[in-house]
């Protein structure tokens, strides 16, 4: 039997952040050693609440850490006309049955690090600020991170500002930390989690598996119908859950070694990546760049995740 | 107006093997009434592009259009180090015709001002160099910006990059012209690497071209195989002739597609100075600024040039 992949899902709950954490639940090789979260789409005490609420909304008994209560250096700018003012868009759960652990995120992250000794893997869906602030406080964090996948960035264009996506540019500089600091990391930007949206009538099917999680998978996701403009109005684009999937199972997608840079210092591309795919001018590869995704491959596995709760009832 | 009446264009470049095949273009097409032409330094220094534009013109025999040097250095930046992708002279390949020309004794941005004042209709301006010469023009003559009709200029990029992986050359070159040019409010098309590495002559078009069988064309096909030569070696099946799009989509539009979007030029930063931002997604709130092309249709593309080198 293949060994589970130790993995931290650090996020800023938010309604992709929910729908990613329904289904990290059911992937059968992921042994989930921590949730962390992070202010990003909403502050802190509502990203941390909302992602209580739903662990014991699912029963998942996995330790949640809170992190940083905004950026490196710069003041937190949220995305509350995308999530609502709480971050679930109106939608709510019964009261959390647990509590954080009582370690920051950066100490329980580095904690499970040194333990799983090199094998943990982190996957990334809000601001990277949390690592950031790891990897500053434990030098030797460095070599005890197999591989960081990020939900984040836009090579065509941004959707927070023209130029950049809302988690890098929330925080750059935290990005920039993570990009140079030698851990393998694929980055997961919009150029690819937009080609892999969801449709309303394939929502409706899962929503109809016959459980509380696929129906609240189904509810929240159409709370960001609003975000299939950047779909081409096809469905609501799946941004966290391509980024857990792919640290799931790379199968179908496609993705580059190459160079990938953010700036933290240009007026207009605060937050914007860059990568040398696309020019003349070639640097030296740094990270992956995951770039295509098989939409109905990528679907067909939230279906048999999402359907795996109806199974856990009957049995 | 008359809709058989010319377009009345200034060319402003710094040829360069693709300024020189935009120009020939221009010239060749009826449509088109070319008023003056300047150089800026980009290519190569302001020199040899200068005596590259008097050769060229010798060449295609456009004796009475006025030509003018322009700027040397950008607007408030030190002069960049100039690439090499277009040999020494700037225009390195066939031999050119000795220049029998003689230079405009106007400066670049001068002639450009003279030309506006003179003209009863507004003048499409058609920069495929670095944007210095237009952006001084706005600088120094803003009562004439209701004298330019429209800008279509070669430049920028929205997912692509050459010089560094977010920057196109001519921007990079000069990001605070390009700035003054993008907020101008005037009418822009942007030819950016979008489109113009989808405008590939391969070498077997440099056949076709080079078997029309008079001077222009053969010139032009040397030109192609010097230029595709550079390119080679990065790993393009054909030559990316960038600057001739901003020509085409004033005399055939119809080939190009076209995305209307709001486009601002980054002039600082780490990684990001001289990218053109494109506003793809909407999410500024401002209205389109430029009319930014995005794709080719690259057989069409080359019949063009073909049919173009064909009027000599």
């Amino acid at each position: 039997m293949q060994k589970k992949t130790p993995i931290i899902i650090d996020c800023d709950p938010g309604i992709d952040d929910i729908a990613a954490l329904l289904l990290a639940r059911q992937i059968p090789h992921f042994d989930v050693k921590a949730i962390t979260t992070v202010a990003g789409n909403v502050p802190l005490a509502f990203t941390t609440q909302n992602a209580l609420q739903l662990l014991s909304f699912m029963d998942w008994d996995v330790p949640l850490a809170r992190g940083a209560e905004g950026p490196l250096s710069r003041p937190l700018e949220t995305a509350e006309d995308v999530h609502g003012k709480g971050g679930m868009c109106g939608l709510t759960l019964p009261a959390a049955n647990r509590r954080p652990v009582d370690l920051p995120a950066w100490d329980l992250i580095y904690q499970i690090a040194k333990r799983e000794g090199g094998k943990l893997e982190i996957v990334a869906v809000g601001p990277l600020t949390n690592i950031a602030v790891a990897l500053a406080k434990y030098p030797d964090l460095t070599k005890l991170i197999n591989r960081i996948t990020i939900m984040g960035g836009a090579f065509l264009a941004g959707n927070t500002t023209p130029a950049a996506e809302f988690n890098i540019y929330v925080d750059p500089e935290a990005a920039k930390r993570i990009f140079t600091s030698g851990i393998p990391f694929y980055l997961c930007p919009l150029d690819v989690t937009h080609c892999g949206y969801i449709t309303e009538e394939e929502l409706r099917e899962i929503g109809g598996f016959g459980s509380k999680e696929s129906e609240f998978f189904r509810d929240i996701l159409l709370k960001g119908m609003a975000m299939s403009i950047y779909s081409g109005g096809k469905g609501v684009p799946l941004h966290d859950p391509l980024a857990l999937l792919f640290a799931a199972d790379p199968s179908c997608f496609t993705f580059t070694g190459c160079f990938v840079g953010v700036e933290t210092q240009g007026p207009v591309t605060r937050g914007k990546t860059v990568t040398d795919v696309y020019s003349d001018k070639k640097l030296d590869k740094n990270g992956f760049y995951v770039q295509t995704v098989n939409r109905d491959t990528f679907i067909g596995h939230i279906k048999n995740l999402m359907s795996r709760y109806t199974d856990e009832r009957k049995s | 107006m008359n809709y058989l009446q010319k377009i009345p264009i200034i060319l402003d470049g710094d040829p360069g093997h693709d300024d020189a095949i935009a120009w020939m273009l221009a010239f060749a097409r009826q449509e088109l009434d070319i008023r003056g032409v300047t150089t800026v330094s980009g290519n190569a220094s302001l020199e040899r592009t200068t005596r590259n534009m008097l050769q060229i013109f010798t060449l295609l025999g456009g004796r009475s259009i006025p030509l003018a040097r322009g700027s040397e250095r950008p607007i408030t930046r030190l002069p960049f180090a100039t690439p090499s992708v277009h040999g020494v002279s700037g225009l390195d390949g066939p031999a050119l015709p000795e220049p029998d020309i003689a230079l405009s004794e106007l400066s670049g941005v001068g002639l450009m001002a003279k030309i506006l004042r003179e003209s009863e209709t507004p003048v499409t301006l058609v920069p495929t160099g670095p944007l210095t010469n237009v952006g001084a023009l706005l600088l120094a003559h803003p009562e004439l910006k209701t004298k330019i009709a429209h800008i279509s200029l070669m430049g920028g990029g929205i997912l692509k990059g050459n010089w560094t992986p977010a920057a196109e050359f001519n921007i990079l070159a000069d990001p605070d012209a390009a700035k003054i040019v993008f907020e101008s409010g005037i009418p822009i098309t942007m030819a950016g690497l979008d489109v113009t590495e989808k405008a590939l002559i391969t070498p077997a078009d440099f056949e076709r071209i080079r078997a029309v069988g008079n001077k222009v064309a053969v010139i032009v096909a040397d030109w192609l195989c010097f230029f595709y030569e550079f390119h080679k070696q990065l790993g393009y099946p054909g030559a990316p002739v960038h600057d001739p799009v901003a020509v085409i989509a004033l005399v055939k539009p119809e080939i190009l597609t076209i995305q209307e979007m709001y486009v601002q030029v980054e002039t600082y930063g780490e990684f990001c100075k001289g990218a053109t931002i494109g506003d793809v997604y909407k999410v500024s709130g401002k209205p389109p600024n430029a009319k930014v092309i995005m794709d080719i249709d690259r057989g069409a593309f080359v019949d063009l040039i073909v049919d173009a080198v064909s009027r000599y």
